[in-house]
């Protein structure tokens, strides 16, 4: 081919990187204190609390009150980060549409970058989105729980007794025990490796 | 390369030679960098820029303005992060003002929103290449939009400044009316405003103000960022201006009548009132129950442009809420 025919590629060639920002995780929940950040999509609120009484069955914890940030559509503002840095872990909830999904992402990676291990919740439809934001942000381990589609035209109570499941909770149990390799073993690639 | 772009249309095929003459129409270099662009988070070089705008059909003077409109949608108060991904069908939306308009002929007068003028069609697609290859943005994993909309294929016009009684927007914004700017906006597609009756400022914008009021509309709740943008055709323009009226009045009065009282967006929409623990979007949080909720914060942020051609017909373009419009010098 000579230089005039060369045909230019239109997508990045910059490859992704290798650094992570996925903070170090205690060895046990035991005497640890959980916060719950809610960005006020429906029934996230109560997915959250329900997730709190499960590993209160299991662990010697405090949980939070549910902390709300007020919208969906950004970031959370500095104070809730701020608020949030109190405690020793943080469940997110949740990514149940595009623009939530994001900025849920966006609000845990800025709690790890301070040393506050954070598991986001995410709906099933949308949790490749969600990694394909982690692993973009240097945060491939990020621990991404999937729940069932759809959440938010159910009841309370549906989402207490079926959608928060034993195996949710003891999936949140290991993220936030298990040393950040592991977590990048079990969490790289996982919902962007199929697409 | 395939001969098909990620958005389902044929490419130009962008070669050595069609890329050094997009990059010879800016007095950028090719090799400085932009981004990084959310979703990917990839910073990539105004070179791989030129790919796609001819890739997307470009002509290299409309080069300029593409570069203009990416740059401006990576402004932080634009939101580009949440606009790509949403489930919503917003998406960047472009309104070029000043002499480049006509230089590069972008039509701001009949069908501006429709077909038939290469560098409306082209540079609205243009950045939509860019949003999928660069950024990431791909149907179904991560633009998460539900249904989408035509103008994500690309939408791009120029405001009709001689048809318009007023500045135009970027003499607006504080640039000077030689100087040419583009306007990026996270919008829907339009929605059109017929009055073919009204004869006062009143009547034509009353009509406009209901098309305005829509519970699905996302500035019926994310008003804390809304810029609520009115596009008059230049009839219903000279209407209210016949009468006096500025550009200010015309945003005064918006804000005063395009409310929605907020009894009927309770539990509706993103107001979910069901146990009152959480948050709810937007004002309606705050206000008393026999009160009327405005479509956006302040009266200045009604965004108010002229475009179109002969017919008394205006369009209303909602906004994703969370975002706010962002203008350049080209």
């Amino acid at each position: 081919m000579s230089e005039s025919d060369e045909i230019l590629d239109p997508t990045p060639s910059q490859s992704g990187t290798d650094e992570s920002v996925l903070t170090d995780r205690p060895a046990t929940l035991d005497g640890a204190s959980i916060g719950l950040l809610s960005n006020a999509k429906k029934n996230s609120d109560h997915f959250l609390q329900s997730v709190g009484t499960h590993l209160q069955s299991v662990a010697d914890i405090d949980v939070s009150d549910v902390v709300y940030k007020p919208t969906a559509t950004s970031a959370a503002p500095d104070d809730i980060y701020e608020e949030l840095g109190q405690y020793d872990a943080v469940l997110t909830a949740y990514g149940d549409c595009g623009s939530c999904s994001s900025w849920t992402i966006h609000d845990a990676i800025q709690l790890e970058e301070s040393g506050i291990p954070t598991v986001v919740f995410c709906s099933e439809e949308f949790t490749t989105l969600c990694q394909f934001e982690s692993e973009n942000q240097s945060c491939p381990g990020l621990p991404i729980v999937e729940f069932e589609h759809p959440i938010a035209d159910v009841a309370p109570e549906v989402v207490r007794e079926e959608r928060v499941t034993d195996a949710i909770c003891d999936e949140v149990v290991e993220a936030l025990t298990s040393d950040p390799e592991t977590l990048r073993d079990r969490y790289g690639g996982r919902y962007t490796d199929e697409v | 390369m395939a001969d098909v772009g990620p958005d389902g249309l044929p490419v130009v095929q962008p070669t050595r030679e069609r890329v050094d003459s997009f990059l010879a129409a800016t007095d950028r270099s090719g090799d400085e960098t932009v981004g990084p662009f959310p979703l990917s988070e990839r910073t990539v070089t105004v070179e791989k820029l030129a790919v796609n705008a001819v890739m997307a059909g470009c002509a290299p003077e409309h080069f300029p303005v593409v570069l203009a409109a990416l740059e401006a949608s990576l402004a932080e108060q634009f939101n580009l992060y949440g606009v790509l991904a949403t489930t919503e069908p917003h998406w960047p939306s472009v309104v070029v003002n000043g002499p480049i308009t006509e230089e590069v002929g972008i039509n701001g007068a009949d069908n501006a929103y429709g077909q038939g003028t290469r560098a409306n069609a082209t540079i609205g697609r243009a950045l939509t290449l860019v949003y999928m290859n660069v950024a990431g943005a791909d149907p179904g994993t991560t633009d998460m939009a539900t249904h989408g909309g035509p103008h994500k294929r690309g939408l791009c016009v120029a405001e009709n400044e001689e048809a318009s009684p007023w500045d135009p927007l970027h003499v607006e914004r504080g640039f000077d009316p030689a100087e040419s700017t583009v306007t990026v906006f996270g919008a829907e597609a339009p929605h059109n405003v017929n009055d073919h009756v009204a004869d006062t400022p009143q009547d034509v914008l009353t009509t406009a103000a209901d098309a305005m009021t829509a519970l699905g509309a996302n500035t019926a709740y994310l008003t804390a960022n809304a810029e609520p943008h009115l596009v008059l055709s230049p009839e219903h323009a000279a209407t209210i201006a016949r009468a006096d009226w500025t550009k200010t009045d015309v945003k005064r009065f918006l804000y005063d009548h395009a409310r929605i009282p907020v009894e009927r967006l309770r539990g509706k929409g993103m107001d979910d009132d069901r146990d009152g623990t959480r948050p709810r979007h937007g004002p309606a949080t705050d206000v008393p129950p026999d009160t009327t909720v405005p479509p956006c914060e302040r009266p200045e942020d009604v965004v108010v442009t002229v475009t179109g051609g002969t017919g008394r017909h205006s369009l209303f373009c909602s906004s994703f809420g969370d975002t706010k419009s962002v203008t350049r010098r080209v």
